[in-house]
């Protein structure tokens, strides 16, 4: 058993090297597939730290009763605090309250009408997974169910827009990387097994001397498999490459802060192995007996 | 070890072979004689199990040949050795390592495989080619590798198809002297050939077959 398996892995090396041409033409199909999902997927995920970064802004603001007592306000605000969908929030007191105004519209509220009517409230933070326009309404609905609260509000419109644009082009770009997952399948699928066709007559005679489908199999897949790793590494190389070429090109005229997914090289190799694994595996099949 | 009993196997209703009925002991070499589409080579495949008999019986060393299962069929043919007519060498591999090849699918020891390799390419003289590849080979050469191939096993059976179709005289004669040879061992061996002066001065038992019919056995 052993000794086969010695046989059977040296022959794929060896099958590797004899037939150096179709290695690298399967290798760079899985390359080239790898490069376009690996462009894919750095949109995807730049887009997905772009929205979250601008939802991270959202928030709801409140307003109390303005004959509230200090101590009575600080029990609502904690009350809302404790609220699901509420990561954090500022309480604002009275004083806090003028110095927004002040800021707002440059002027003194104490001044002007001579005292502070401003109600006290609070400004709250939502959770990651609250931040859209249906959930930040159902909490803006618990909390102005609270005895003390006068107003409770977020910017519905906008968010609510966002929220389509951002889910649109997530839902765009999820297609996209599964339609180029496919193509990239059935390419890589196709060009190993135009490489195997070549090889269908010595499947044969292999079969004729008493080969198992499983003796024949390995070797291609174990071909395949060297394959999808040099098709790894060559997209990462061509990755790398384009990244240098950015940084070098476009840094000076546009500061554009990028997030480098943390598992792509991983990535390309699972998918690099995957492809090459499928394409091999559906290959040989295609010329073995049931 | 070979026995064909009343065997019928077709493709159509009127192409294959139809109630065929011989027996070829161990350590014999017969002829398989007849023009083409006369059957030769559906004989060699109901024995290789590579087209299944619709009516009969076939026993190849007291198995049953119709009973094996499809997943046994490839351990079935490693008892047998097969000569090819366009010799069926693997083209990227060097002479030795095409004679090795049945013994690999085995799964045999290194140090076996070499023994038995350079024991059988002593026997049909293709020492001095052992590294050659099959296409700086001759066609009398590649019939060599074949034929080396299909005894290094040491088969039960030996089944060739037209191995001298492609090859001069000469070359066929000495083909013809490698196969009386792996009787010697104790192998049945059946060869295909349309080929009757070749095989005429051998005296030899020959099939004659026509239209898938035995006409003479």
């Amino acid at each position: 058993m052993i000794t086969k398996l010695i046989f059977l892995f040296s022959e794929s090396f060896r099958a590797l090297f004899r037939a150096k041409l179709p290695a690298a033409i399967s290798s760079i199909t899985i390359a080239i597939a790898l490069v376009i999902f690996s462009l894919a997927y750095f949109t995807y995920v730049n887009l997905l730290g772009y929205s979250y970064k601008f939802k991270s802004k959202y928030r709801i603001e409140v307003f109390f009763q303005p004959e509230m007592e200090l101590t009575h306000a600080r029990d609502l605000f904690n009350t809302i605090l404790i609220t699901e969908g509420i990561e954090q929030g500022e309480f604002i007191d009275k004083e806090k309250a003028a110095a927004l105004f002040t800021s707002y519209f440059h002027e003194d509220i104490n001044e002007i009408i001579g005292e502070n009517p401003l109600p006290m409230g609070g400004r709250f933070d939502i959770s990651r997974d609250f931040r859209s326009a249906v959930q930040m309404q159902e909490i803006v609905r618990h909390i102005r169910r609270l005895d003390g609260v006068d107003v409770a509000s977020f910017q519905h419109g906008v968010i609510s827009r966002v929220d389509t644009i951002v889910e649109n082009i997530l839902g765009v770009s999820m297609l996209l990387g599964i339609t180029i997952f496919i193509i990239a399948v059935i390419l890589v699928s196709n060009t190993i097994r135009l490489i195997i066709h070549a090889k269908q007559e010595t499947i044969e005679t292999l079969h004729l001397l008493g080969a198992t489908n499983a003796f024949i199999r390995f070797p291609f897949v174990v071909e395949g498999l060297i394959q999808g790793l040099l098709g790894a590494g060559f997209s990462l190389l061509i990755l790398y490459l384009l990244r240098s070429l950015q940084t070098y090109m476009l840094e000076p005229l546009v500061k554009i802060p990028l997030v480098e997914p943390e598992n792509l090289i991983v990535y390309n190799l699972i998918f690099g192995l995957f492809l090459a694994l499928i394409g091999s595996y559906r290959g040989i099949s295609k010329y073995l007996p049931k | 070890m070979i026995k064909f009993e009343n065997v019928t196997a077709t493709y159509t209703e009127k192409v294959g072979i139809f109630n065929l009925s011989f027996h070829i002991p161990k350590g014999e070499l017969v002829f398989l004689m007849g023009p083409t589409g006369a059957g030769k080579s559906t004989v060699l495949k109901t024995i290789y199990k590579d087209i299944s008999i619709s009516g009969g019986e076939l026993f190849i060393n007291g198995e049953d040949v119709a009973k094996i299962r499809r997943r046994h069929i490839p351990n079935f043919r490693r008892k047998i050795g097969m000569v090819f007519q366009d010799y069926r060498l693997i083209p990227d591999r060097t002479v030795f390592e095409n004679i090795a090849l049945p013994l690999q699918i085995e799964g045999e020891s290194k140090k076996f495989i070499r023994d038995k390799v350079e024991e059988i390419m002593q026997k049909v003289d293709l020492e001095k080619r052992r590294s050659n590849y099959p296409s700086q080979l001759s066609g009398g050469e590649k019939q060599r590798v074949s034929i080396a191939r299909a005894l290094v096993k040491k088969p039960l059976v030996i089944l060739a198809d037209e191995p001298t179709g492609n090859l001069d005289p000469n070359v066929s004669d000495e083909i013809l002297d490698l196969l009386e040879i792996a009787t010697d061992s104790g192998a049945a061996v059946l060869m295909s050939t349309h080929n009757f002066p070749l095989i005429q001065p051998r005296k030899k038992r020959f099939i004659e077959l026509n239209e898938g019919r035995l006409l003479n056995s």
